[in-house]
């Protein structure tokens, strides 16, 4: 063991006795500033940056930001250029660039470049500028991680590098606002990972994400996440098709407003998140949400929501209800649903649940998140918000083979409370009920009101057993 | 019924542990491999109080790792892994000598999470912090001579601004 210095009152240095390959793992995880910076700390750290292998570069990074310094800027580029010589012979394993100033384009084409050839494993690209890449020399045998965010993209039109294949062995894609509008490059660099397993895509935020294709077509992705910023700014109508070509996708996280056209591969899909949210544009209203009056609105979901009926298991977001009601011709039969979760808010209302979980025959696990919702006619039997006729035999809710019920965030209004009852009543099959009680700090007094009120309530399933925790908002 | 390995600390203190358990430690499994486990192994870079913390860290996540692989899949996620993730970043809250002794031990016994898990703990002790801050922090003793130290500062300016 190496010995340790001792310092004043016998408080020991032990992080400088650690052997390198040690420190080395722990100055990795640290940005690489940070790690060059504590070549300073004492004569056994003079190298210290020599023994990292991940490196993390953020020009915005300042110890002393309010300090005024006469450094040129230069400094940030040499810096970077210093450390990749230092590591010429390491084995690097992940690069990370964030730029918030201006580039230097001709240098960062070069780190690019460099890294790549040195048989990195992971990229990650993030400017506030834009700078394209050079496509024909973007592509490396061991890459298996990459991302391209904000300013970062490839020009339309550019070399493919040899064969058209970028990423022989890229798993995970990653693009943040990068804005592939309209462009056959994004789909050049799709088929150019042949083993892509997992893409990240967020758009609409704004002008840099305010474009995406609207297509994926990749016979390998398994994992799909596809994020809007729902950006409120005028939305082009000139594309409103929406194509997933994606035979082997398990699992899909889709938010995006509702389009005019969907063409979907999913015949391996396991699970699936939906956000889809109506354009509403600012000027007019075309739904009558007064009437609950099915107005012919901007999208078409029913092809989409069809190629999601074979799921195991569904998220619906509130408003994605809203556009189940009011956007599908139809809602298919979901023959294999077991588990679906659904959140709701006094916006949106449940007018496609009675149809939802008729069609829905061996569903077992139903999560919801809130019970308030927008009271309609036409949530059914869903609901107790109405009163209705004795015609008990109808409801949707006594044929549901649902056996855990959780419900996320749970108030203790009048209203969740008649609700609660409803479903005690109706659901014949329940064994568990979850509820997450949403807890003010300290009211213990209510937070048992709420409790004992839904003890007291009758239960149609003898079987059916109640258990709360604390659920945070 | 599960075979028992002996572990023996620096200090001569026995450890009976699950096989499954002592085998989340990479130069064990070896060792078990090798069948040279009879009288127990001695592991002279490890104190008791240290052997104490590792072994524990290898019974909890074998035992996560059986209940992730048994139970179903909550809707929302595995809340498993936020509960283990919790007792992780519990396990970690000791002072600094036992935390490098925990580290010195997975770097010896090889045992990757929990090397990964300590180091990401040490790491998370330096970010934001300028070196005085650190030096505070770990008792680090200065001793460049002010030439050196300006020295060592122009080499790479920009990581001191």
């Amino acid at each position: 063991m190496a010995s340790r210095k001792v310092v004043g009152t016998g408080v020991r240095d032990l992080i400088s006795s650690l052997p390198d390959e040690v420190l080395g793992n722990i100055l990795s995880l640290v940005p690489t500033k940070l790690a060059a910076s504590t070549s300073v700390l004492s004569k056994r750290w003079k190298h210290s940056l020599s023994l990292v292998n991940i490196l993390d570069f953020d020009d915005s990074m300042l110890f002393y930001p309010n300090k005024v310094t006469d450094l040129p800027r230069t400094c940030f580029f040499d810096f970077v250029d210093n450390t990749l010589a230092l590591l010429v012979n390491s084995q690097v394993k992940k690069f990370t660039l964030k730029c918030r100033h201006n580039l230097d384009t001709s240098r960062v084409d070069r780190w690019i470049r460099t890294v790549l050839e040195r048989g990195i494993l992971e990229l990650h690209l993030t400017s506030h500028e834009d700078h394209c890449i050079d496509s024909e020399f973007f592509t490396s045998k061991t890459l298996i991680n990459l991302t391209l965010s904000h300013g970062f993209y490839l020009e339309e039109g550019g070399c493919l590098p040899n064969g058209s294949v970028f990423f022989p062995a890229l798993k995970t894609l990653t693009l943040i606002a990068t804005g592939y509008g309209a462009d056959y490059m994004f789909d050049a660099l799709i088929s150019g990972c042949p083993v892509l397993e997992e893409l990240f895509i967020r758009y609409g935020d704004g002008p840099h994400g305010s474009d995406w294709i609207m297509v994926v077509s990749g016979q390998s992705i398994k994992r799909l996440t596809i994020s809007s910023g729902f950006s409120t700014e005028e939305l082009e109508f000139d594309r409103t098709s929406v194509l997933f070509q994606t035979p082997s996708l398990l699992f899909l996280d889709y938010s995006g407003y509702v389009q005019e056209h969907y063409t979907v591969d999913f015949s391996s899909l396991l699970e699936a998140r939906l956000d889809l949210r109506l354009w509403e544009s600012p000027i007019e209203s075309n739904f009558d949400y007064e009437n609950d009056v099915d107005v012919d609105g901007f999208g078409d979901a029913t092809i989409l929501v069809l190629g999601l009926s074979n799921v195991t298991t569904l998220h619906l977001s509130s408003h994605s209800l809203e556009v189940l009601h009011s956007c599908c011709s139809f809602i298919p039969l979901f023959s294999n649903l077991t588990d679906l979760s659904f959140e709701s808010d006094e916006k949106q209302g449940w007018q496609v649940l009675p149809v939802l979980l008729k069609n829905s025959p061996i569903l077992e696990t139903l999560v919801i998140k809130s019970l308030v919702h927008k009271v309609t006619a036409k949530c059914g039997d869903m609901c107790a918000c109405i009163l209705k006729n004795k015609e008990e035999e109808e409801c949707c809710l006594w044929r549901c083979q649902v056996k855990v019920l959780d419900i996320r965030g749970y108030g203790g209004s009048c209203k969740e409370l008649k609700q609660m009852g409803h479903f005690f009543k109706k659901l014949k099959r329940l064994e568990i009920v979850k509820v997450g009680v949403q807890q003010e700090s300290n009211n213990n007094g209510e937070y048992l009101r709420v409790t004992n009120d839904l003890m007291k309530l009758p239960r149609v399933s003898s079987k059916c057993h109640i258990q709360f925790y604390a659920a945070h908002r | 019924m599960s075979k028992k390995i002996i572990l023996i600390s620096s200090d001569g203190q026995s450890f009976e542990v699950d096989e499954a358990v002592a085998r989340e430690c990479g130069t064990i499994k070896n060792a078990i491999e090798d069948k040279c486990t009879d009288n127990g192994i001695p592991l002279a870079n490890v104190t008791s109080a240290t052997l104490a913390k590792v072994i524990e860290y290898c019974k909890k996540h074998v035992e996560a790792a059986a209940k992730a692989s048994a139970g179903d899949k909550d809707i929302y996620g595995s809340n498993e892994d936020i509960e283990l993730k919790t007792w992780d970043d519990d396990f970690v809250k000791v002072d600094q000598p036992l935390l490098f002794d925990i580290i010195l031990a997975a770097n010896y016994l090889d045992v990757p999470g929990l090397l990964d898990l300590t180091c990401q703990t040490v790491a998370d002790m330096m970010r934001g912090k300028t070196p005085d801050e650190i030096r505070t922090i770990f008792h680090i003793k200065k001793d460049y001579t002010p030439e050196e130290e300006a020295a060592v500062r122009e080499e790479n300016a920009w990581a001191f601004m």
